[in-house]
This record gives structure tokens, sequence and C-alpha cells, in this order.
């Protein structure tokens, strides 16, 4: 008779805790479309990063131009704002540059001395500064040996500096929220990099 | 002296010690915070009468995404992948038609004297088409006197040129186009100074299928 009621007891805590779960999630997922449509209707581009299904898409008028795949995520700190935020700046430790035309040296003839800015001149590794203390580290899949040396440093910089930075925002007070991203290859990073421009809007959809 | 060094060399390890313990103590303490927190924990403020609330999320949700969904273009749209100089035509879904173009140089242009600067981007977001041209002339603006290091003509029929831009051009606004090219073994590369450079078969379909109104995707 005890290890029957106990039974009840059991299953009827775990389908509250289920039901309080769900409603939690459905009312995450309503703020998120809530702020998905306002971002919508506007004429510009924004990005979802959706944490559950790991994919990161740019979107514009609720339709997807492009994802990418995340094949690794690692988090610290806060939980993910659940409002629209934007791109205060990209930055890179080889951040490509404009390069400037010289009037009167026409270039359209000469196809090997091009001074344009194109897709390949893009960094693989790079971070994003986003409002409401958010970072997001992006980097490929090490692909060659001096990049898995430098994953070294990666691991050491998420392992102990960003707690520290995390600790610092922790006293002054102020929200932090670190995400590292590892996408597919160096071609995948550097066209999300060209994607994504300071001042762009966009989601995170949460665990 | 032998003693002396000792007591340092102790002393030093003494202090390299407490220094590790320092930092132990405070990458726990990081740690402790920065444990990633699940945004989740956040509304559960939002529990009562749950049964009738998760009914009117669930409700409010899909209504919520049939509204996303009928923002998305019905008809025929443009997406331009600018990084790697391909425009496809779409319906829905499904490719139409997958082009190679030519994108918007990045590079910058200053006037010489430093009043006016031009930066080569094509731009980004969205847009529709609001002209269709056949046979369309290039009116030279002054960017492109400047870029060529020639005097900026005060007569506007010295600006324009023919046969420049193709035999179609799509305007999106701006003073930007869609349109043909004399360079076409340039196409794949980004050379442009804003426009999209399209090769004369691909503009001639684009052309005919896109009409004014039509969506334009740039990214």
């Amino acid at each position: 008779m005890r290890a029957r009621l106990l039974l009840a007891l059991t299953v009827m805590g775990y389908s509250f805790a289920v039901s309080g779960e769900k409603i939690q999630s459905q009312g995450l997922k309503n703020q998120f479309l809530k702020e998905e449509l306002a971002l919508a209707r506007a004429p510009s581009s924004y990005f979802v990063v959706d944490l559950q299904t790991r994919i990161f898409q740019l979107k514009a008028s609720g339709l997807t131009l492009r994802e990418w795949k995340i094949e690794r995520l690692r988090r610290w700190g806060d939980p993910v704002p659940l409002r629209a935020i934007s791109i205060e700046k990209k930055s890179a430790l080889f951040a490509p540059k404009r390069k400037k035309i010289k009037p009167g040296a026409n270039q359209e003839g000469e196809t090997h001395e091009l001074e344009v800015l194109e897709l390949k001149d893009m960094p693989s590794s790079f971070s994003l500064c986003l409002d409401r203390g958010l970072y997001i580290y992006v980097r490929p899949r090490p692909e060659t040996f001096l990049s898995r040396a430098w994953e070294i440093g990666r691991f050491l910089r998420w392992y102990t500096l960003i707690p520290l930075k995390n600790l610092w925002f922790e006293m002054k007070k102020e929200p932090l929220t670190a995400l590292d991203i590892k996408v597919l290859n160096k071609e995948e990073a550097k066209s999300l990099y060209w994607a994504l421009l300071e001042g762009h809007k966009g989601l995170i959809y949460p665990f | 002296m032998a003693k002396v060094k000792k007591t340092r060399k102790k002393s030093l390890r003494r202090v390299l010690l407490a220094c590790l313990a320092v930092f132990v103590v405070l990458e726990l303490v990081a740690y402790y915070f920065a444990w990633p927190r699940r945004a989740a924990d956040e509304i559960k403020g939002e529990k009562k009468k749950e049964e009738e609330l998760d009914r009117r999320l669930a409700a409010q949700n899909s209504s919520l995404e049939r509204r996303v969904k009928t923002l998305a273009p019905r008809g025929i749209y443009i997406v331009v992948d600018s990084g790697n100089n391909i425009l496809s035509l779409r319906r829905g879904p499904e490719i139409l038609r997958r082009v190679v173009v030519s994108c918007g140089s990045g590079s910058i242009l200053e006037e010489p004297g430093g009043r006016r600067r031009w930066v080569f981007d094509t731009p980004r977001g969205g847009f529709y088409i609001k002209s269709k041209v056949k046979n369309p002339d290039w009116i030279k603006p002054d960017w492109a006197f400047i870029e060529e290091g020639e005097k900026i003509p005060k007569d506007p029929r010295e600006r324009v040129e023919s046969g420049v831009l193709g035999e179609y051009a799509l305007g999106f606004g701006d003073g930007y186009f869609i349109h043909g090219t004399l360079y076409t073994r340039l196409l794949g590369r980004s050379v442009t100074h804003g426009c999209i450079r399209v090769g004369d078969e691909d503009l001639k379909v684009i052309f005919e299928k896109v009409s004014i109104g039509t969506k334009v995707f740039i990214y």
C-alpha cells in the first residue's frame, strides 16, 4: 500500500514537472516568435541562432536565406537574452582591410591585380560582440597542424580567461553570456563572417 | 651564501605556490558564477493554471508561426549571395535558376582633396524590383569620372554611355541595378561598384521571369 502511494506521488510529481517544463518551453517559444515576427517585418535580414538544433540561420521576411551547421557549442554565463540583439562589433586577429582605388588606374582589364575584397580574404576565426553582454566566438574545425596547435590557446582562453571575465562582469553587476561556436570548415566560417554585419539584428533561441 | 640561496629559493617557491593557490581559488569562484544558466529558469513565475496556459500558449505560437510564414514572398523572388557571387531565382523553397554574377568590390574611392568618399559594396537586406529597362544607358555618376581620373562634366549629356549595361537592367533602388556586362570573364569575382552584373543569357531569363515588385534578398 505504502509502495503504491509512493509510486502514485512520484508519477504525479513527475507529470507536474513535465507540464511545468512544457509551459516553460512554450513560453520561450512564444517570446521568441513575437520577437522574430517584429524582425521579419523589417526590410533588413536578421540572424537566428538555434541552440537546440545547433543551426545558425540568416533570414529575411521569415525566409531562410542561408544556414550554417554548428558542429560544437560551448557556453558560459547568464542565459541568452530572449530579445532581439544586435551585433555591436565584429573582430578578428586578421581582420580584412578594404582596398583603396587609385584614381586614374583602371583595373577592370587586369584580372591578376584586382584590388577587391572577396570571401577568401575573410577571417575564419572571429568574435562577435553583441549587446546585452553577449559574446560569440566562431572558429572552424581545425584542419592543419598549426590550427590544431592554435586550438590549445583557444582552449586555455575558454576555460580560464572567459570564466574570469564572467566573474569580473558579475562583480560589476553586468550580464555576460559567452558562446563558442565551431563550424564545419574554414569556408563556412568565412561565409558567416561575410554574411554578418555590424548593426545586424538577430535572435538566439536558447536550450 | 648557500644558505641564503636556499632560503631565497624556498621563499620564491612559496610565493609561486601562493599565487597558484589564489589563481585556483579565483578560477573556482569564476566557474561557479560562469556555469551556464538556463533561460527557462527565468520564467518560472508563469506556472499558474498550467494546462490552460499551455493550451493558450500553444495556440498563440501556431498563430505566430503562421504570421511569420505569411511574410515570405509567395511568387518568384531573387536571392543574391554576394560573398560567393551567386544569384538564385526562387519560388518557395525551389531554386529555378542559379547564376554566377559579380557583386561589389568592397573597395574605397576617395575624391582627390578628400571631400567625398565611396565604398563599393552591394547593399545587403531586402529590396524589391522598382524598374525594368530594356537597352539601358548608363548615366555615369561622379565617382566613375573620378575613378578614371577624368574631369566631372557639366553637361549631363556627357554622362550618358550606351551598351555597357547589357540588354536589360533591373533597378532595385538607390541607383543599384541587376544588369549585363562586357566583362563576362570577371563573373564570379567581386569587382563591381555595387551593382550586380549578370551574363547575357541568364539576364534575359531573369528579366522575363521577374516583374516590378519582385522581392530581392541580398546577403
